[in-house]
C-alpha cells in the first residue's frame, strides 16, 4: 500500500478524542483545562500529518512525504522527550505530575509509535540512536 | 537546563528509602521476585530482565539497547545521566520516583539503580509505587 494511504489509515484511525478518553477514563478526578491544553497540543500534531497526507499524497510525492514523516518524528519524540521530563521533573518537586503532561505522554507516544511503524525500522533505530547521540554531550556534563 | 538536572539529582532519595527488599540476585531469586530487576551491560545494553520487568518495558530481546528500546521513556537525562555516572563512578546507588507514560497509561513507579559492587552488574530494580 502506498506510504499515503497508509499514513491516511493511521489518521483515520486515530480518533483523539478516544485516545484522551481512554487515559482520563480512569483517573477519579480530571482538570477540564488540563484535557484542553493536552488537546491543543495533540491537535497540532495530528494537523502536521493530515496536511502531509493531503498534499503529498501522489505517488510522485513518496519520498518526500516520508522525508516529512521522518521529520515530523523527530519533532515528536522531542517534545515527547521534553513532556517526560517536565512530568517527572513535577513529580520529583510537587509530588504530582500535571494532568495535561500526562495526557500529552500516553497519547503522544501512542501517534509516535504509529507513525514509526509507517517508517522503516533500521531509519527510526538512526533517528533515535541520533537524539540519544546528540544529548550524550549535554546530558552527562552537566551533572558534574 | 543545568538547574534542573541538579535540582532533580538533589532529590533523588539515598537507598534507604527504597520502601522493597532487593530481591536476592540469583538466577531462582530473581524469578520470584515480584519487583522488576533488569540487568544492563556498561553501554546499556539489556543483559536479562524477569518476568516482573515485563510489565514495564516495551521489548525484551536480550541485547537491545534498554534506552532506545526497551525503555524509551528512561531516555532522559534523570534516568541515563545517573546510569552513566554510576558505571563511570564504578558506584552506583540512586532510588528515584518516575512515572511511566510512553504507549501506556500514566504509571508511577519507584527505581533504583545498583551497581554491585562485588560483580560490577548493573542493576536496574522497578516497582509501582505504593
Amino acid at each position: 500500500m502506498p506510504l499515503a494511504e497508509r499514513l491516511n489509515a493511521v489518521l483515520e484511525g486515530f480518533i483523539l478524542d478516544r485516545e484522551i478518553e481512554a487515559v482520563v477514563g480512569q483517573w477519579p478526578y480530571v482538570d477540564p483545562s488540563s484535557v484542553e491544553r493536552a488537546r491543543l497540543h495533540l491537535s497540532m500534531q495530528l494537523d502536521n500529518l493530515q496536511t502531509y497526507a493531503s498534499s503529498m499524497r501522489s505517488p510522485d510525492s513518496a519520498s518526500e512525504l516520508y522525508e516529512a514523516l521522518a521529520y515530523w518524528y523527530m519533532e515528536a519524540r522531542c517534545e515527547w522527550a521534553q513532556v517526560n521530563l517536565s512530568s517527572n521533573h513535577q513529580l520529583w518537586t510537587t509530588g504530582v505530575a500535571d494532568q495535561s503532561l500526562l495526557i500529552r505522554g500516553t497519547v503522544g507516544s501512542s501517534l509516535l509509535t504509529k507513525i514509526s511503524k509507517l517508517m522503516r525500522k533500521e531509519d527510526v533505530d538512526y533517528l533515535e540512536n541520533g537524539l540519544i547521540n546528540t544529548l550524550n554531550g549535554l546530558l552527562y556534563p552537566m551533572e558534574g | 537546563m543545568t538547574q534542573g538536572v541538579h535540582s532533580a539529582k538533589a532529590r533523588e532519595a539515598s537507598p534507604s528509602a527504597w520502601p522493597f527488599p532487593l530481591p536476592d540476585l540469583t538466577a531462582e531469586g530473581l524469578a520470584s521476585a515480584d519487583i522488576g530487576a533488569v540487568e544492563l551491560d556498561d553501554d546499556g545494553a539489556l543483559v536479562y530482565a524477569n518476568k516482573a520487568a515485563c510489565e514495564y518495558l516495551a521489548s525484551l530481546d536480550l541485547g537491545d539497547p534498554f534506552f532506545t528500546q526497551s525503555a524509551p521513556w528512561a531516555s532522559s537525562g534523570a534516568f541515563l545521566g545517573r546510569f552513566r555516572k554510576g558505571v563511570d563512578d564504578d558506584q552506583m546507588d540512586v532510588v528515584f520516583p518516575y512515572v511511566l507514560t510512553f504507549n501506556r497509561s500514566p504509571l508511577s513507579i519507584m527505581v533504583r539503580l545498583y551497581r554491585d559492587p562485588q560483580t560490577r552488574k548493573n542493576w536496574v530494580f522497578l516497582r509501582r509505587d505504593r
